[in-house]
């Protein structure tokens, strides 16, 4: 089955005529940036949980860049560096690692960040979608 | 309900190519292997998730979302060049998984080299959908 779809991009220039390039990029970051944010919350409160005899402290981190581009996308980021050098352990904890011995590790909280990105998946899209209509 | 860790088993040791590399007891399930007694190539499969219902229709849903973290752990011996080798069987099971399964690729960590244990390692991680009882 194949769906083309059309008057994307003349939509797109109908808007920027009507609004100007600065306030839709201004409408985008918003939306962004309230979807990076629940979906970081979702993150926070999974590493929370599944911190089990840690302190929170890699939860906590968790935090949302300011909007950047990439290229011609413009994004967020959730990243661990708020300046607390936990960052530098978190792939470790998702991930699995092996310890000084050569034991392999399986932390509790293996696979708790992109679990939560499945999960938040259709939150983000639903809160981006209703911030945009809320302001377009 | 389908076994789809053994689907992946299956489609694994079923591919001629990585099977060159790879011996079949060193394909594994959960269990990680110390990395001492690593003396070849190791598979790991390691379901991170339980099935997920997903696509409702009818008050029922039609699919399972599977989540699935594959390791490669490669000895660097004398006659392998294990940074080579690892790369070349991370490629065999990216298309392996998208082919045979069609499952997608979500994720993975920088490849790395373990110097105290000779060790290359990279992990993948891999994300399909099911229909119950087919398509």
């Amino acid at each position: 089955m194949k769906a083309t779809l059309r008057g994307e991009k003349e939509l797109q220039k109908e808007l920027e005529r009507r609004l100007g390039k600065r306030k839709m990029l201004n409408i985008t970051d918003t939306a962004l940036i309230a979807g990076g944010e629940k979906i970081a919350s979702i993150i926070e409160n999974d590493m929370y949980s599944a911190k089990g005899r840690g302190t929170g402290k890699s939860a906590r981190a968790t935090s949302v860049s300011k909007p950047e581009w990439l290229g011609k996308t413009r994004m967020v980021k959730i990243h661990w560096n708020d300046g607390s050098g936990r960052f530098r352990i978190i792939h470790l904890n998702e991930y699995g690692h092996f310890d000084k011995a050569g034991k392999w590790v399986n932390p509790t909280s293996k696979g708790v960040i992109e679990n939560a990105m499945r999960k938040g998946r259709e939150t983000y899209f639903a809160t981006v979608k209703s911030e945009l209509a809320k302001r377009v | 309900m389908e076994d789809i860790t053994m689907k992946i088993y299956e489609a694994i040791t079923g591919n001629s190519e990585i099977m060159q590399y790879v011996d079949k007891n060193n394909i594994k399930f959960f269990d990680y292997p110390n990395a001492n007694e690593i003396t070849d190539t190791v598979i790991v499969i390691d379901p991170l998730d339980t099935p997920t219902p997903s696509d409702y229709a009818d008050n029922d849903n039609m699919t399972f979302e599977y989540f699935y973290q594959i390791d490669v752990f490669v000895k660097q011996k004398p006659g392998i060049n294990g940074r080579v080798l690892s790369d070349k069987l991370v490629f065999l099971l990216q298309r392996i998984m998208w082919i045979e399964l069609g499952y997608n690729e979500t994720g993975g960590i920088n490849p790395e080299y373990i110097k105290d244990f000779n060790l290359y390692h990279q992990a993948k991680r891999f994300e399909g959908k099911e229909y119950i009882g087919g398509i």
